[in-house]
């Protein structure tokens, strides 16, 4: 990784959301398993499809189709699901499809043209990278997600918890 | 920060916490009694440990203020000055500016301001120079008795003696240490073994355990008074009995907990991080489902060698998982801690005076169900010092010593653990209870009869017993016991009042040791598993056995004994949509829940039957949901949720 990125490279993890790539840095991909059915969790933040089981750990699971692009993907037998490290601790992003890891050069990155994506969205986008003549949405992970209802990670503190 | 820098971070936080805890506890101690100087050792000790791992990490502020704290326990230490109360809530507060400041540097901000404490300090320090020359003809200080040297008399101390940098004949010195302390009492153990210690295998400090009736500061001053001995820190390990004393009663509870420090060889443990065990737990538990899938692959291939072979790994496999689960046991003592400091700022607060003695440190419980039960303590002792304990004119006045006594205890009884708060307050009132109970419409006014006085007590438990308006700022705010029940049941637990006018209450929570695995009733729903904490079953019928009717437009079953109990569907408060207009289906079956003092049926598609599941937390993500209190993964590797009958019925409001 340092080596790579000392020569101006950075590494991505490409798949593919309804017919679009995208990019994701391969530093912040913990493992990529074959798609499983969730179990829907009611009430959840929009986007967040349930949880699934990973090696007996639950771990919500985001639809990254819904999320991006407002139209939840379609289970095939070459679904994904990327395993990621949040804020909010791991999470698994249901995806289309998982091709390849690409070396970008990270001078090459652009920002994503103005008037193209708008709203909550937007800014969960790193920039856009030409990659073999196709340009690659490149992610920022920790965007992608619903912002959970209290900050993440405090614990019961003796102060907040009426008991 | 590199890798290497920050494991080490790591490494001082956590370590830094436990010298924090171990200077509270001193303080606390102190307080107690401070004509015992035995604490400042620790207390000393725990301060010169982090200035100096403060100083390794390059943690300036943090290593000027242990340094100013060490100084003004070294004046304790030689009784230049007594620890009264306002030098102990001095260190108590320069103790929270560590931790404050600890915090700050190690994520590398800047704002924490220590220079009043430390002026403080500085000055406190101070002040006891002029009594210094005083000291030095204490005529007590030359008596270096050569007392209680025989047998297994006296309290149990461990020196630790550094010698100067650049001393030469290490072996040499350390021996005439050694004999030294030989001569006080009897040497235990030293460590390095003394072998290693004459081969001078060891770097300037070593340990002796040492038995004497001396006091700490007498091994202290003859262990410094060998040339090129640098520093001696003197621990107390084991007191010695008091004349007359039978052991193990009459001493404070608390205190006994000192009896417990292991000798050094037995120090054998290793940390480990709780990411690591819950990993651990993790494949376990995967394991353990991948063998049964195993087994049915076996089942039907129909080969003796393959079932032979799957019944070893079954056996290894579920001593495994014992064996893991035994590392997630956590003492008591680990959260009990935190409370001698929270009732005694608590008492001072409320004027009233309190002594908190805690037993049964040690039992161990399983660290999930450990996390969960620290608020629920707090409650019953922050309800013990406000309402229980009574300002002390007025335990004056009934005849009871001003100082008001709560006792938090441990004690394991099979597969079960009991916390027990204890207090020596006014006692609960039966009749208030009942007459607010009827108030509050909670219970039928003419039925006093049918409820025990243990049914009353009870009553403080139910949902809209405590009111916002008597909310203080200690205990109240408008949540009370049902909040503390409804977490011990969800826990599978249960929670006993006991209490006599004038003599006290005491409030008992009963907990299964290991609370990451509950029994639990599954059921279907929607081609959806979920658990059902059967802590909170009452029973579980069929449709055909109870009748329907409506009240304000709710439905309702009717029991057989014609008792109405407010309806539900899983599916509906899962946000389903319902599949027929009435809102029930003939095959339905309902399981009957006691939520919070009220029975509440719940209707679901299919009943799977009872199993033990192992509770996994929910992401943050879903903070904002509510209904489910986790999920476990079911035989088939998928997931299921555990409903939270707590919060499961606020969605049908």
């Amino acid at each position: 990784m340092d080596e790579s990125e000392r020569a101006g490279m950075r590494q991505y993890v490409l798949f593919r959301l309804c017919g679009e790539e995208y990019g994701l840095p391969i530093e912040r991909v913990q493992g990529i398993i074959r798609y499983q059915q969730p179990t829907p969790v009611p009430h959840a933040p929009a986007g967040v499809e349930g949880v699934f089981n990973l090696r007996g750990q639950v771990l919500p699971m985001i639809d990254l189709g819904r999320r991006m692009r407002g139209e939840p993907i379609t289970p095939t037998p070459s679904s994904r699901v990327i395993v990621t490290e949040v804020g909010a601790g791991p999470v698994g992003l249901a995806v289309d499809l998982v091709h390849e890891v690409a070396r970008l050069p990270v001078a090459g990155i652009r920002p994503v043209p103005p008037g193209t994506i708008g709203g909550e969205m937007g800014e969960a986008f790193e920039g856009v990278a030409n990659y073999k003549d196709r340009i690659v949405i490149l992610l920022d992970p920790d965007k992608t997600l619903p912002q959970p209802a209290f900050g993440a990670g405090q614990t019961g503190q003796e102060d907040d918890a009426d008991v | 920060m590199s890798d290497d820098m920050s494991a080490y971070r790591d490494v001082f936080l956590s370590e830094s916490a436990e010298y924090l805890q171990a200077i509270t506890d001193g303080l606390l101690t102190l307080e107690a009694n401070p004509s015992d100087l035995e604490p400042v050792e620790t207390i000393f000790r725990g301060a010169h440990s982090l200035k100096g791992m403060a100083a390794a990490m390059g943690y300036s502020r943090t290593q000027d203020l242990t340094h100013k704290m060490e100084s003004l326990m070294e004046t304790v230490r030689s009784r230049q000055q007594v620890a009264d109360r306002t030098l102990i809530d001095l260190m108590l507060r320069a103790t929270d500016a560590v931790r404050d400041v600890i915090a700050e540097e190690s994520s590398g901000g800047e704002a924490v301001d220590i220079a009043p404490v430390a002026a403080e300090l500085v000055t406190r320090a101070e002040g006891s120079e002029a009594k210094r020359a005083i000291r030095v003809d204490d005529p007590a200080r030359d008596t270096i008795e050569i007392a209680g040297a025989e047998g297994s008399e006296g309290s149990l101390y461990r020196a630790r003696i550094t010698l100067e940098q650049g001393c030469v004949l290490k072996g040499v010195r350390a021996y005439m240490a050694i004999k030294r302390l030989s001569h006080m009492g009897t040497v235990v153990e030293t460590a390095p073994g003394t072998r290693e210690i004459e081969d001078e295998q060891f770097d300037r400090t070593f340990d002796v355990v040492l038995r004497t009736k001396s006091t700490a500061e007498t091994v202290r001053v003859a262990a410094l008074a060998v040339t090129e001995v640098d520093n001696v820190e003197v621990e107390l390990l084991e007191s010695a009995p008091a004349p007359g004393e039978s052991k193990g009663s009459g001493a404070p509870l608390g205190q006994q907990r000192r009896r417990d420090v292991p000798k050094l060889s037995e120090t054998q443990t290793v940390r480990i991080s709780i990411g690591h065990l819950d990993t651990i737990v993790n494949l376990v538990g995967e394991l353990v489902i991948v063998r049964s899938h195993l087994e049915a692959i076996a089942s039907g291939a129909g080969r003796q060698d393959l079932s032979d072979a799957l019944g070893v790994l079954e056996r290894i496999s579920a001593e495994l998982q014992a064996e893991v689960m035994q590392t997630r046991m956590v003492p008591v003592g680990n959260i009990f801690n935190r409370f001698p400091r929270m009732v005694r700022d608590l008492a001072h607060d409320l004027g009233k005076d309190v002594t908190l003695e805690m037993a049964g440190l040690d039992i161990e419980l399983d660290r999930t169900v450990l996390d969960e039960i620290g608020d629920p303590i707090v409650h019953l002792l922050r309800n013990s010092i406000d309402h229980g304990i009574e300002p002390p004119e007025e335990r004056q006045h009934a005849g009871k010593p001003g100082r008001g006594r709560i006792r938090l205890y441990a004690e394991r009884e099979r597969e079960q653990m009991r916390i027990t708060v204890e207090d020596d307050g006014r006692g609960m009132d039966l009749d208030r209870i009942w007459r607010k109970a009827c108030e509050r419409g909670l219970v039928d006014r003419n039925a006093r009869e049918s409820y025990s006085d243990c049914d009353v007590f009870m009553l403080v438990c139910l949902p809209g017993f405590s009111t916002m308006e008597e909310a203080t700022r200690i205990s109240g705010r408008g949540v009370g016991m049902d909040v503390v029940k409804g977490k011990i049941e969800y826990l599978g637990g249960s929670i006993t009042l006991a209490s006599k006018p004038g003599m006290g209450t005491s409030t008992t929570l009963s907990l299964p040791l290991t609370l990451a695995i509950i029994q639990a009733l599954l059921v279907a729903d929607r081609g959806q598993v979920y658990a059902v904490p059967l802590g909170v079953v009452e029973e579980v019928l069929s449709e055909d056995e109870v009748g329907h009717a409506t009240v304000d437009g709710r439905p309702v079953v009717v029991l057989r004994d014609g008792t109405p109990v407010s309806l539900c569907r899983l599916d509906a408060l899962c946000g389903h949509p319902p599949r027929d207009e009435h809102g029930k289906a003939p095959r339905d079956h309902l399981v009957l829940m006691r939520v919070g003092g009220s029975m509440r049926a719940l209707a679901v598609e299919s009943l799977i039957g009872r199993r033990e599941i192992v509770i996994k937390p929910l992401s943050p993500l879903f903070r904002g949901t509510h209904g489910f209190g986790g999920a476990t993964v079911l035989g088939d590797g998928r997931v299921a949720l555990i409903l939270d009958p707590r919060t499961l019925f606020l969605s049908e409001a």
